[in-house]
């Protein structure tokens, strides 16, 4: 089993081209004959821009969650709601099935990312050798799924255009929207600059 | 203070780094690693014709997406219609600029980029051309994939639907159908494109 970094390939990030990386002094950089971005054979700095990314999403999760996203008022009657008032409300007016997919996209699926991205990080530094195959689909998966997470702060942008019948229904985003889509964002940031390679680097380093 | 690399007659995998022979696939194999099983390449056919098709007739859709109302609200006699852009608007004067920001580059921009990027670069590939902004076009498609989210914007379309169906009646203007539309022509798209085809048109090898 070879692995392009043993032979110094590096694959273009950009244009998957592969090329023999020339001998460079630690100032110079190789750049793609195809595409010209610039060539590593990992990511730079992958880890830690990585938790970077994902300790300003846990930072944000807090408003998020505490602060309330959206407010509809029904003949001048109506409070603020956070993510999981929201839910709860739909689950209690009979709409279970919409306040699962809301659950999935806004609460699971957030939190379970971070999650995710922070255990695979942490098997990372450990060097750990458990499974790489299967985290590795795991880390595919997150990266895929991330951006369904948008579906709330699409929800808001729709209603607030659409309920704006002053004196008999009006809705309003609030201040946990924002928090609540820096924490998608950050998140799919994160999920961008983890290097699924780095699992795999722990494998040969003692064999 | 750069160098120029060399190339290497190989597939390199994205995700464990694998070092494959470069496959000769047909159309509608797939290649996965040896080692992770990620999907390397995709024998695909046909790759400009059907990518400037389905991309046209998505900026087609894209245009009559942005020119009919969109949804119609109605509580007590009155009447609200808003258009695929209005929540960015209503948003942006509520005082929430980011999110409008967001709402407008994810739901509009990107997918106009998109489209744009992917049409113009076959529609050269198809007329035999090469220019110099080709390679930057394949580049801003395969980074702004993610972030074209049209698909999320029908389910929230539905999820809002949903929710005010209790308090008033919403219905649907011709502008939601020319979305879902679009949101099926731009993800056939996307499926007949194959950037490698793409950047092998740029080196010289002409199999489009």
């Amino acid at each position: 089993m070879t692995r392009a970094r043993s032979q110094r390939i590096a694959n273009c990030h950009t244009c998957s081209l592969a090329t023999e990386l020339p001998k460079l002094t630690p100032k110079e950089v190789a750049h793609c004959p195809r595409c010209n971005s610039k060539l590593h054979l990992r990511k730079s700095n992958s880890a830690s821009r990585t938790w970077a990314l994902l300790l300003a999403a846990y930072f944000m999760y807090l408003p998020a969650n505490l602060l309330p996203v959206s407010t509809i008022i029904y003949l001048d009657d109506g409070q603020p709601d956070t993510i999981m008032s929201s839910v709860i409300k739909l689950f209690q007016k009979g709409d279970a099935p919409i306040a699962l997919v809301l659950f999935i996209a806004s609460i699971a699926v957030p939190a379970g990312k971070m999650i995710i991205l922070t255990w695979l990080l942490i098997t990372v530094k450990l060097r750990s050798k458990w499974k790489p195959r299967d985290r590795t689909a795991i880390y595919r998966s997150i990266e895929f799924i991330g951006r369904w997470s948008m579906l709330d702060v699409f929800v808001i942008s729709i209603l607030v255009a659409l309920v704006q019948l002053q004196a008999i229904a009006t809705v309003y985003a609030g201040p946990g929207a924002i928090a609540f889509c820096a924490v998608v964002v950050l998140t799919m940031f994160a999920a961008e600059s983890f290097d699924p390679r780095l699992m795999w680097d722990a494998l040969e380093e003692e064999s | 203070m750069s160098g120029l690399a060399h190339r290497a007659p190989a597939l390199v995998c994205h995700d464990c780094d694998q070092l494959h022979e470069e496959p000769r696939l047909s159309s509608g194999e797939v290649a996965a690693c040896t080692r992770c099983g990620s999907v390397l390449a995709r024998g695909k056919h046909d790759v400009a014709v059907r990518t400037f098709a389905y991309s046209i007739a998505s900026i087609f859709l894209l245009a009559l997406a942005n020119s009919f109302p969109f949804m119609t609200y109605e509580i007590a006699g009155r009447m609200q219609v808003s258009r695929l852009w209005s929540g960015v608007l209503q948003l942006h004067s509520d005082g929430y600029w980011e999110l409008a920001l967001i709402v407008l580059f994810s739901s509009i921009l990107a997918p106009v980029i998109l489209l744009l990027c992917l049409s113009s670069l076959t529609g050269a590939m198809l007329m035999g051309r090469r220019f110099a902004w080709m390679p930057t076009a394949i580049k801003v498609a395969t980074k702004i994939k993610t972030w074209s989210m049209m698909e999320v914007f029908l389910l929230a379309v539905a999820v809002s639907t949903i929710k005010l169906s209790q308090l008033a009646d919403v219905s649907q203007g011709p502008s939601l159908y020319a979305f879902i539309g679009l949101i099926l022509t731009s993800s056939l798209a996307l499926s007949a494109f194959e950037p490698a085809v793409a950047w092998a048109y740029i080196d010289g090898e002409d199999s489009a």
